[in-house]
C-alpha cells in the first residue's frame, strides 16, 4: 500500500523531500513508517493522519496522508 | 553555602538602606524564588492596598542555586501586589542579573515606599546606594543601561529596569534586564515605576561558595556533554522557543485572530524555521547555560537593534497570529519596541488583538482608534499602537489598562472580546487543545499563565517523556484533550514541580521532564551546594507551599472560586484547523476545577483547609486579617 508522508520543516536536513510517498506492507503501523524515515524519532510529538491526531500504534491504510511534527508544546 | 544570608531592604520614601539577616531555617523552608517572595509578601504586605500606591512592596529573590555554574539556575523572581489583577503578582526572568546580585552579597531585595524623585539603586559588593535618575527618566531602556554603565564606569554592570511604560503606569509594564530578559507578567514594571525606581544595577565579585565543588563541576560537565542529545534542547538551540509555531499550527491551536481560529494561514512566514533561515544573526543565552535559546534577529527592511534580542514564541504569537499579522520583521520590530519601553509582549499583543476584534465587529470606529486602521493583519497599526500604549495616548491610554479594564471603559459589549483570567491577558496557548493548561490558566494565582505546568502535549500514548515522569508517579498516558481525573492529577503534580522550579530559580527549559537535566538530579545538586539533604518529595512540597501561599494571598485580597474561570471564548468552537469545532465543555471544566481543589486539600470554595495549611507549615497565614 502507498502512504503519503509530510514531515515538519525542522527535519529538512534529514530528508530530501518534505513530502513523499512510501510503499508499506499491509498491516503497517505509524511506528513502522517512522522507522523507515531518517528523522530523530524522539522529536516526533504530533502525528496527524487524514486530518486527525493518531498514535504510533495506529494502523495505516492505502492512500493515507500522514503528517509528522514535533511536540506542540510551550514556548 | 551558596546563600549569603543577607536581605537588602530599601525604603524609597526615607531613602534608607539596611541589611538584615535571613535565617537559615527560612531558606530551608522556602529555598528562594517564588516561595520566598510569597513568604515576604504575606508577612509584610497589608491586604487591600493600592498596587500602584506607596504601600505596595516589591520583592526580588534569588535562590540557593543562583550564581553557581548549574545550567538553567540563573532565574530570579520579582513579586508584588499586581496592578493588573489586584492579586498575587509574580514573574521570573533569566539572564545575568541574579548571579550578579548574589555575587554582590545579597539573596533578597525588598523595596518599600516611594521616592519623591526618580532614582536608581546601585548594588555592588555588599554595598548599596540610591542615585539620582531624573536624567534617565523617560528614556529608552538601552539609553538607561548605557547611561548607568557610563556613569559608574563599568561595562559589566547588569541593569534590571522598568521603562517608559512603567513610568506611565501601563498595568502590564515589565522589568527587563540586559534589554532582552523580562520579568514579563503581572505588571511588576508598573509597580517599579510607581515607586519612581527606574533601575536596579548590580555588580558583584564575591564567590558563591558551594559545599562540594567537585560534584557540581562533574554535573556541569555531564550536562555540557549530553544536552545536545535531548531533542527539546536541540530544538531550542536551533530555532529558539519559536520552534513551536509550526507544530502548534498543525495541531490547530496556534492562537489566531484573538483566539477565534487555531490555524494561521501565515504560519510558515513567522515560524522558528523561517527565523533561522532568513533572519538569525546569532544565538544568545543566560548565565552558565550552553543551550542559547535566545535569538538575535537581523532585519532586512526594518531597522531592528540587535541589543534588544529577537522575538520569543509568545511574542510571535501575540504580535503575529493573534493579530493576524504575518510580517515577521514587523513582529520583531514590535518585540524590540516592547523591550525598549518595558512592556509585556503577551499582554501588549492581546490588548491590540482585542482592539482589532472590536474594530472588526464595528464597535470601535476609525475615529476611536486614532485613525489607525486597526484591523487584523495591519502590521503598521500594530506598531503604532504599541507606541500609543507606552505613551498612554488616545486608545493606547485605554489599552494600557489591560483588556479587562479597557472593556469596562469602552462598554458596548466589548467585554466578550476581552480575553483574560483574573485580569491578566491569555498567553499564546489554546486550552481547547490542552485541557491541563486550561485548568492551570483558571487556577493560577497570577491569572492566565502558560508556565504553570508542563503542557499536555507531552503525555500522549507512546511518548518518551512519560518515562521521565515515572519518578513523579505519572505512568499512564493522558491525551491532550482528556479532562478526566487523570488529567487533573497530572496537572496537580506537574504544577508542584513547576512551582518548585520557580522557587529554586531553575529554567523549565533545562529541568522540565522533556529536557536534559534529569528531575531526580536536583536533590543531589542541592546537597552538593548546601550540604542539606532533600528529596524530590521535599522539593515538590516547597512548590506546593509556593502555590498555596500565592492562593492565600489572593484570598486575603477577596478573590473567590468565581475568579477561577476561563473566558467564554474557550467554550465556543474553534473556527478552523485540526480542532475546528472543538470547544471546552463548561460542566466538565467546572468539575475538573472542583476536583483540583480536592486534590490540593482545599475546600469546595477553593480555600486551603486548616489541615493542609498545617501540613505545609503555613498555619501562620491569617486568611481573614
Amino acid at each position: 500500500m502507498k502512504v503519503h508522508v509530510k514531515i515538519g520543516r525542522r527535519w529538512k536536513q534529514f530528508a530530501a523531500e518534505r513530502e513523499q510517498a512510501l510503499d508499506l506492507e499491509p498491516g503497517s503501523t505509524v511506528a513502522d513508517l517512522i522507522s523507515l524515515l531518517n528523522i530523530p524519532e524522539k522529536e516526533i510529538g504530533l502525528i496527524i493522519r487524514n486530518k486527525e491526531r493518531v498514535h504510533r500504534s495506529t494502523l495505516l491504510a492505502h492512500d493515507d496522508v500522514l503528517e509528522l511534527h514535533s511536540f506542540a508544546s510551550g514556548g | 553555602m551558596a546563600y549569603t544570608g543577607n536581605i537588602l531592604r530599601v525604603d524609597l520614601t526615607t531613602a534608607s538602606i539596611k541589611t538584615e539577616v535571613l535565617e537559615e531555617s527560612i531558606y530551608r523552608r522556602y529555598l528562594g524564588g517564588s516561595a520566598l517572595a510569597s513568604y515576604f509578601l504575606l508577612q509584610e504586605l497589608e491586604p487591600g492596598i493600592d498596587p500602584l500606591g506607596e504601600k505596595n512592596i516589591l520583592v526580588f529573590t534569588c535562590s540557593i542555586l543562583t550564581g553557581t555554574m548549574i545550567p538553567g539556575a540563573s532565574r530570579f523572581t520579582v513579586a508584588a501586589k499586581s496592578p493588573l489583577t489586584g492579586g498575587f503578582g509574580e514573574s521570573e526572568a533569566g539572564g545575568y542579573w541574579a548571579p550578579q546580585f548574589k555575587k554582590a552579597g545579597f539573596d533578597v531585595l525588598i523595596i518599600t515606599g516611594r521616592s519623591p524623585e526618580p532614582v536608581y539603586l546601585w548594588i555592588h559588593d555588599g554595598e548599596a546606594q540610591l542615585r539620582d535618575a531624573r536624567h534617565l527618566w523617560g528614556k529608552a531602556t538601552k539609553d538607561v543601561e548605557e547611561g548607568i554603565r557610563q556613569e559608574l564606569n563599568d561595562e559589566k554592570i547588569i541593569v534590571a529596569q522598568t521603562g517608559l511604560a512603567g513610568e506611565n503606569l501601563v498595568r502590564y509594564a515589565c522589568i527587563v534586564n540586559n534589554l532582552k530578559h523580562a520579568n514579563g507578567r503581572t505588571g511588576m514594571g508598573a509597580v517599579m515605576g510607581s515607586k519612581h525606581l527606574r533601575a536596579v544595577a548590580v555588580r558583584g565579585h564575591r564567590e558563591v561558595p558551594v559545599q562540594d565543588p567537585e560534584v557540581i563541576k562533574e554535573a556541569v560537565k555531564r550536562f555540557a556533554n549530553s544536552w545536545r542529545e535531548n531533542p527539546d534542547n536541540m530544538g531550542l538551540y536551533n530555532h529558539g522557543t519559536a520552534g513551536v509555531v509550526e507544530p502548534l499550527n498543525a495541531a490547530g491551536i496556534l492562537p489566531t485572530r484573538n483566539f477565534v481560529d487555531g490555524e494561521f494561514e501565515g504560519c510558515h512566514t513567522i515560524s522558528g524555521e523561517t527565523m533561522t533561515e532568513k533572519f538569525l544573526e546569532s544565538r544568545k543565552g543566560c548565565y552558565a547555560c550552553p543551550v542559547r535559546c535566545k535569538r538575535v534577529f537581523k532585519g532586512k527592511k526594518q531597522s531592528i537593534d540587535p541589543a534588544y534580542g529577537g522575538p520569543e514564541y509568545e511574542t510571535i504569537g501575540s504580535l503575529g497570529s493573534l493579530c493576524g499579522i504575518d510580517d515577521f520583521e514587523s513582529i520583531a520590530k514590535g518585540s524590540m519596541l516592547c523591550n525598549q519601553y518595558g512592556m509585556d509582549t503577551i499582554s501588549t499583543g492581546a490588548a491590540i488583538a482585542f482592539a482589532m476584534e472590536c474594530n472588526e465587529k464595528g464597535i470601535l470606529k476609525l475615529e476611536d482608534t486614532d485613525l489607525l486602521n486597526l484591523r487584523y493583519g495591519n502590521a503598521q497599526a500594530m506598531l503604532k499602537t504599541i507606541d500609543k500604549i507606552a505613551h498612554r495616548q488616545g486608545l493606547g491610554d485605554i489599552l494600557a489598562e489591560g483588556v479587562k479594564r479597557a472593556a469596562e471603559i469602552l462598554g458596548n459589549g466589548t467585554e466578550q472580546y476581552a480575553l483574560h483570567i483574573k485580569g491578566q491577558e491569555i498567553p499564546l496557548h489554546d486550552p481547547r487543545g490542552k485541557t491541563g493548561l486550561g485548568i492551570g490558566y483558571a487556577v493560577s494565582p497570577t491569572g492566565a499563565d502558560h508556565q504553570e505546568a508542563t503542557h499536555d502535549s507531552y503525555f500522549g500514548e507512546n511518548n518518551w517523556v512519560l518515562e521521565e515522569t515515572h519518578i513523579l508517579g505519572l505512568t499512564d498516558p493522558v491525551d491532550a484533550l482528556d479532562i478526566s481525573a487523570k488529567k487533573v492529577r497530572l496537572f496537580s503534580y506537574l504544577q508542584k514541580l513547576w512551582s518548585m522550579y520557580n522557587s529554586i530559580g531553575m529554567c523549565n527549559f533545562i529541568a522540565g521532564p522533556s529536557f536534559a537535566l534529569p528531575i531526580d538530579s536536583l536533590s543531589h545538586l542541592i546537597l552538593a551546594i548546601t550540604g542539606w539533604k532533600t528529596s524530590l518529595w521535599t522539593l515538590m512540597k516547597v512548590g506546593e507551599k509556593a502555590n498555596t501561599m500565592a492562593r492565600c494571598f489572593n484570598i486575603r485580597e477577596g478573590f473567590t472560586k468565581k475568579d477561577d474561570i476561563l473566558p467564554t471564548r474557550f467554550f465556543e468552537p474553534l473556527g478552523n484547523g485540526l480542532l475546528e469545532g472543538k470547544a471546552l465543555n463548561r460542566d466538565e471544566f467546572a468539575e475538573a476545577v472542583n476536583l483540583y481543589y480536592e486534590m490540593e486539600g482545599w475546600d469546595r470554595n477553593g480555600i486551603p483547609t486548616r489541615g493542609r495549611l498545617s501540613e505545609l507549615e503555613l498555619d501562620w497565614i491569617n486568611l481573614n486579617p
